[in-house]
């Protein structure tokens, strides 16, 4: 589904915008009359196409472009902008300097305005989709030359099992995290090996937990600094069974058991990594482990709906988790659906 | 049909494919919203500053063009043009021929509503 954002500070534009995107097929709009919301939707949610009134008291059409063109991964949609008379040659020429893509007049004609949105879609999704195949096949070599071995897949599944054996609970969390970092690759549009090199290696991501006393882990209280430490140390714990090991698969699960607790900002550990040194998995692992962890009851709270733990990692983006992550996680609502269905939250055992 | 020196309704019909109820509620919602509008026009207008005149005319010009309204863009087009030029004699006759504009407007609207709905 595209999405077209429409921004525009009078109510009845948007309103007649909004209708002309319906007839635009496999579109929605998505409208704002701030421009400022607008522009803190576009760091979440990926958007195909961007209208956008210059007049507007919050803020002018090319300042809001100029903000737009900032956002990550925002640079090159296409954005038209609306303006009241065709006559203002400087500001037409500013506006295209900032980003604008195109420009429409009022009153606005429906047919011009589907015709120059359809052909900018169309172009748009080209682009990103010969991009996404361009990475796909470079990854694809990387990975011939190292060859994927069925024996990593085997180790992963036997350590899924030593898991089941002592905790129940932590193999399914597992597994509901694996499933839930799979679904948000697709969304992220990584390639077919990187999904599945994610989906595989996240299925031990806690497996460090291992080495943390079941007291603790079961504690239905607050932890002692001592303890929360000793909680902290699985990420290096778990990162430290796959050391050394250089097979895509293994390397991929030591970098996401490692850092799928360092958060975005900078402020999680181990390492206390920032933003993209955190290596991709473990960023796309610690959004779908949130996520799964909001969603289980824990012998000290109760589960979380899935509608109230999306908003609680909302809140989380841009400190903890990266938004275009939290914004595909948002996206995954059949996959939550599904992964909750096949692996329900067993009750804690206090 | 509308008077169509009042109201043409020729780009509504593509926007909406026709849909006369769609079309019905947002020209009551740009009726309501121009209300607001031509009173903030009023208001610049008593304390003479030409640039929120200038302003409040745009906005009514760019909504009422987009919506077919032909003679309340046609006035608010004037009065903007004339407070960009700092000007404001004749305007408070315009802003009253704009109340008329969109008092006929209202009118058209409601016959269009008897008639379509």
């Amino acid at each position: 589904m595209n999405r077209v954002m429409v921004v525009d500070d009078h109510e009845t534009n948007l309103k007649l915008y909004a209708r002309v995107v319906t007839q635009i097929p496999n579109s929605q709009s998505n409208a704002f009359v701030s421009p400022k919301s607008a522009l803190r939707w576009a760091e979440i949610n990926d958007i195909s196409l961007v209208l956008v009134d210059q007049e507007m008291p919050e803020m002018s059409g090319v300042d809001f472009i100029r903000a737009f063109r900032e956002i990550r991964g925002r640079h090159d949609v296409p954005i038209i902008m609306i303006t009241a008379t065709s006559g203002d040659k400087e500001l037409r020429r500013t506006a295209v300097q900032t980003g604008a893509s195109a420009f429409l007049t009022k009153p606005v004609d429906p047919v011009e305005f589907i015709a120059l949105a359809q052909n900018f879609m169309v172009m748009h999704n080209l682009k990103r989709d010969a991009l996404a195949r361009a990475e796909s096949s470079q990854v694809q070599v990387r990975l011939l030359q190292t060859s994927v071995d069925a024996k990593d897949v085997e180790l992963i599944e036997t350590l899924e099992r030593v898991m089941e054996a002592r905790d129940k609970r932590l193999a399914d969390h597992c597994k509901r995290t694996a499933l839930i970092a799979e679904a948000i690759a697709n969304k992220l549009r990584l390639s077919t090996n990187d999904v599945r090199g994610i989906a595989t290696a996240a299925r031990v991501h806690d497996i460090g937990k291992l080495s943390v006393a079941d007291r603790v882990l079961q504690k239905p209280a607050r932890l002692t600094e001592v303890e929360r430490r000793s909680v902290q140390a699985h990420a290096a714990a778990g990162a430290a069974l796959f050391a050394e090991r250089e097979t895509p698969i293994l390397a991929l699960a030591a970098q996401i058991a490692g850092s799928h607790h360092e958060w975005f900002d900078g402020s999680g550990y181990p390492a206390g990594l920032k933003g993209e040194a955190i290596p991709l998995a473990a960023r796309v692992v610690a959004v779908a482990d949130a996520f799964c962890a909001l969603t289980s009851s824990r012998p000290y709270r109760d589960a979380l709906s899935v509608g109230l733990a999306l908003d609680e990692i909302e809140r989380g983006a841009g400190n903890h988790y990266e938004p275009r992550i939290v914004g595909a996680l948002r996206e995954s609502t059949s996959e939550i659906a599904d992964v909750r269905a096949r692996y329900p939250d067993l009750a804690p055992t206090a | 049909m509308p008077d169509s020196a009042i109201l043409d309704l020729s780009r509504l019909r593509e926007a909406f494919e026709d849909d006369d109820a769609g079309i019905i509620e947002l020209l009551e919602m740009a009726l309501n919203t121009g209300t607001k509008h031509v009173e903030r026009l009023k208001t610049a207008l008593a304390e003479g500053d030409v640039t929120n005149v200038a302003r409040a005319a745009h906005g009514i010009k760019g909504s009422s063009s987009n919506i077919g309204a032909i003679a309340v863009t046609r006035i608010s087009a004037e009065i903007e043009d004339r407070a960009r030029n700092a000007r404001l004699d004749g305007v408070t006759e315009l802003a009253a021929e704009l109340e008329g504009a969109y008092v006929a407007l209202r009118e058209t609207v409601r016959d269009y509503r008897a008639e379509a709905l």
